[in-house]
């Protein structure tokens, strides 16, 4: 087996690992009653998605090792230039999880703010009992 | 074991199963490429490139020139998605009033004398990393999320009066982050202004010199200084640094200070 098999392998390996964690964030969101159990599940999904991202933008150079997006000589020749282009990983994937990180720290913050509220107003983040102390509310009234 | 709970299990399974097929059979294109995209390797060329003045950013770091040179819009709108977040928060837990003296007392001594050490090293860390975001691995978005450690080990170790000791408060934090994001917004249309007042065509979110002659600051010295992407890198800082330190004391609040959390509510409504 040549080594690009052999790294080839693995590569599929990893993201067929990240599929499946996909599925199991996946289970979690929908299938516990537990807000917090959401959240985190939520954050598992998003980060899953985000390493997903990165490992398209990898590149297998035979003989060499990628290199991070970053040119390193200054000052800077043409030829510099042209060995940064040939071993760099692809700089877009990066970018844009950054600015998906981000928005997923923006909107799980709002989250943990509902779920502290939630637990104020029902004594419990299970979205079950909540609606049994709902029914038993309108009972009263 | 109800139906429902099957019926999710075997569609994730499916789900699991179909992605993988296509994954192995490199339906979704080559797994590892040996050759660059062609957007990638346009970028890779362009970011820090003296022979080609007027798609260049001058910044070494590639990934930090198409945050805020080449997708600066995006980058704005994603400041402005943390802003309103932090807005959300606030209205959220609207009638929150901070009460000082509680009598907490955080950890031991020996705990809280090692992390005051350690507090000014961990911002001086993240400074750095933001100021040197065009040139070594970091941005402001990174830097910013350095130093918010430093305010989560105030809350965890020191209790969270020690914060309203240093002259921190939620008002002043909200003063720092509308600053920060004002300065952005200056930093995007100063060129335009400017261009727009000698009789230039210049661009909003402009960076380099383009067909004009104006052009944002391109070396400090002798480092690259990258333009607007320095300036941006450090507001960012500033907004990321104080959103997130606002949202942990907004996060971090105790019952004393949520008493008339229910009386506000009801004179809004």
């Amino acid at each position: 087996m040549s080594e690009e098999y052999i790294i080839s392998l693995a590569f599929r390996t990893a993201m067929i690992s990240f599929v499946f964690n996909i599925a199991v964030a996946l289970y979690g969101i929908f299938s516990r009653p537990s807000l917090i159990k959401k959240l985190l599940c939520l954050i598992i999904f998003t980060d899953s998605i985000n390493i997903f991202a990165i490992f398209i933008g990898f590149r297998y150079i035979p003989g060499l090792y990628p290199s991070p997006p970053i040119l390193s000589d200054i000052p800077t020749t043409v030829k510099d230039i042209q060995t940064f282009v040939t071993v760099s990983v692809d700089p877009l994937p990066q970018a844009l999880v950054l600015t998906a990180i981000v928005i997923g720290l923006a909107s799980s913050m709002f989250l943990i703010s509902l779920i502290l509220m939630y637990y104020r107003h029902y004594g419990t983040t299970d979205i079950h009992v909540s609606e049994e102390v709902e029914k038993y509310e309108e009972d009263i009234e | 074991m109800n139906r429902k709970d099957i019926a999710l299990g075997l569609s994730l399974a499916f789900m699991v199963l179909a992605i993988s097929i296509v994954i192995s059979i490199e339906g979704i294109g080559p797994i590892i490429p040996i050759d660059i995209r062609g957007l990638g390797a346009s970028y890779l060329w362009n970011s820090y490139n003296p022979w080609n003045t007027t798609l260049t950013s001058f910044s070494l770091n590639a990934v930090t020139a198409i945050i805020w040179d080449y997708r600066g819009l995006d980058t704005f709108y994603e400041t402005a998605v943390l802003f309103a977040s932090i807005v959300a928060i606030l209205m959220v837990l609207r009638g929150y009033i901070e009460v000082k003296g509680l009598g907490v007392k955080g950890l031991s001594d020996i705990t809280k004398t090692a992390t005051k050490i350690i507090l000014p090293l961990i911002v001086t860390y993240g400074f750095a990393t933001a100021v040197h975001g065009q040139i070594t691995p970091g941005g402001g978005f990174q830097g910013g999320a350095i130093a918010v450690v430093a305010s989560t080990l105030i809350i965890a170790v020191l209790s969270i009066e020690y914060i309203y000791e240093l002259g921190i408060s939620s008002s002043k934090l909200m003063l720092l982050r509308v600053f920060g994001f004002l300065g952005i917004i200056a930093t995007s249309i100063s060129l335009a202004i400017i261009g727009m007042l000698i009789g230039v065509d210049t661009y909003i979110f402009q960076n380099m010199a383009k067909e004009n002659s104006l052009s944002m600051p391109i070396n400090f010295l002798d480092t690259t200084l990258a333009g607007s992407i320095f300036i941006f890198n450090l507001f960012e800082f500033i907004i990321v640094f104080s959103g997130l330190t606002f949202a942990l004391i907004m996060l971090t609040i105790r019952e004393e200070e949520l008493r008339n959390i229910d009386t506000v509510v009801e004179v809004y409504e």
